[in-house]
């Protein structure tokens, strides 16, 4: 991984940054270059990918109430409920012009047999 | 990653603050982290004290038994009396032990556990890198003394067979505190309790005199945000239904509150007043509803 290139996650729901760290990781998903705190595994057909945090919080298909906050999946818990806060209120753009968007598209791929569902937020 | 889960609930891990006692409320500033880690070595606390006093118990109940049984063989003569004073005795004991474990622990742990921990969470990126906290909070039961009696005063009901009847409203601080974000604006946050308690007088159909008492929670929690006007400008077209605002040269304050109400809006789960009636709420809806609230303030701003 080139050293040059920062993480391509964004940090915050209201006051969004870039993430400042380096990447060293690239999601199997969307090819996204991330930093090692914003991978993580996920097990899909026996085999385990690693997701950036955008994707792994779309695809990861465990209810919010079952993640544990004292855990490092606490970034993941955070990011469905904001995927969820974005579809459910009326959000606050103000910031998209200067940030750009606030929330990344996530475009599946074949390993995701979850076509099937209809939302992408979890309960 | 082990770490994270394996929490050791020793005292030499534990700061002072983890190891006081809820009920007398707590004050401190952390990071969220921090904060969620701590809430949870309290659930752990509690868990493992009444895990104990459930020992303890259990362990006299078979020890008195024992003994009972004991006593018709030793002193059959009065064993009945004997047996009556053991029991008064172990009566006692179980009760000190329970009484120990009330004034050391109460309920609402877990409330400040889920609901905060979630609050936090969801906060926390927005926060300055190692930002913290300050969070003060007092779990003692609203209704628990004449402290939090706010009014109290004789009403009239349309009630079958009313003979009289009284309201009493109760309020508390369940929680408040502040922080700086990274964009260097202020917050503050405050959830309160508030108990309306109805004590209904009447008669029933069969004549008999009846005392009714019905109970009615709401929680306002109440979101202040300070913002520099160096970064911020005023939107023109805000709607202020929901917020309240005011500035000088330098900063908007703005008021943002949202009041929760148990029975309206979880008819379903509710039942009348229950100490630990906040867990009614989903974890989830309270923590995204309040930062709705942080969406209503800054919705009203764009960045210069």
């Amino acid at each position: 991984m080139d050293q040059n290139i920062n993480c391509q996650e964004k940090l915050g729901l209201f006051l969004v940054d870039d993430c400042p760290a380096v990447a060293t990781e690239q999601c199997a998903n969307c090819n996204k270059k991330v930093c090692k705190n914003h991978i993580f595994l996920q097990n899909e057909n026996g085999k385990n990918q690693k997701l950036c945090l955008t994707c792994k919080a779309v695809l990861d298909p465990r209810l919010t109430s079952k993640i544990e906050l004292y855990s490092p999946d606490r970034p993941v818990w955070r990011k469905k409920m904001m995927n969820r806060f974005h579809t459910e209120y009326p959000f606050l753009v103000t910031m998209a012009s200067q940030y750009g968007a606030l929330f990344d598209t996530v475009s599946f791929t074949d390993f995701s047999n979850h076509s099937g569902d209809s939302s992408p937020f979890d309960s | 990653m082990a770490e994270y889960y394996n929490i050791q609930l020793t005292t030499e891990d534990m700061a002072p603050i983890e190891r006081a006692h809820l009920h007398r409320g707590f004050s401190s500033k952390k990071t969220p982290l921090k904060w969620i880690r701590f809430f949870r070595m309290c659930v752990l606390q509690r868990e493992l004290s009444l895990k104990k006093r459930k020992k303890k118990s259990y362990t006299l109940w078979i020890a008195y038994f024992i003994i009972a049984a004991a006593m018709i063989f030793l002193v059959p003569g009065y064993w009945i009396a004997v047996n009556i004073i053991l029991f008064v005795v172990a009566l006692i004991m179980d009760a000190r032990y329970r009484r120990e474990f009330r004034k050391n622990y109460t309920d609402g742990y877990d409330f400040f556990s889920d609901y905060f921990s979630a609050l936090f969470t969801l906060i926390e990126e927005e926060l300055p890198q190692l930002g913290t906290i300050h969070f003060t909070a007092n779990v003692k039961e609203t209704l628990a003394g004449v402290e939090y009696l706010k009014s109290s005063e004789d009403a009239i009901f349309e009630t079958r067979g009313f003979i009289s009847g009284k309201e009493e409203f109760y309020e508390k601080e369940i929680a408040q505190g502040y922080c700086t974000l990274k964009d260097s604006a202020e917050v503050s946050f405050s959830f309160v309790e508030k108990v309306r308690k109805r004590i209904i007088k009447k008669r029933g159909t069969s004549g008999k005199r009846k005392t009714k008492q019905k109970y009615k929670s709401v929680y306002p929690f109440i979101l202040k945000l300070k913002l520099p006007k160096s970064v911020y400008q005023l939107k023109t077209d805000i709607d202020k239904a929901d917020i309240q605002m005011e500035e000088d040269d330098s900063f908007y304050y703005m008021k943002a509150r949202r009041k929760f109400d148990i029975k309206d809006e979880n008819p379903d789960g509710y039942s009348a007043y229950q100490y630990r009636s906040t867990p009614l709420f989903s974890v989830e809806y309270f923590s995204l509803e309040v930062v709705n609230l942080f969406n209503i303030c800054y919705g009203c701003f764009t960045l210069k």
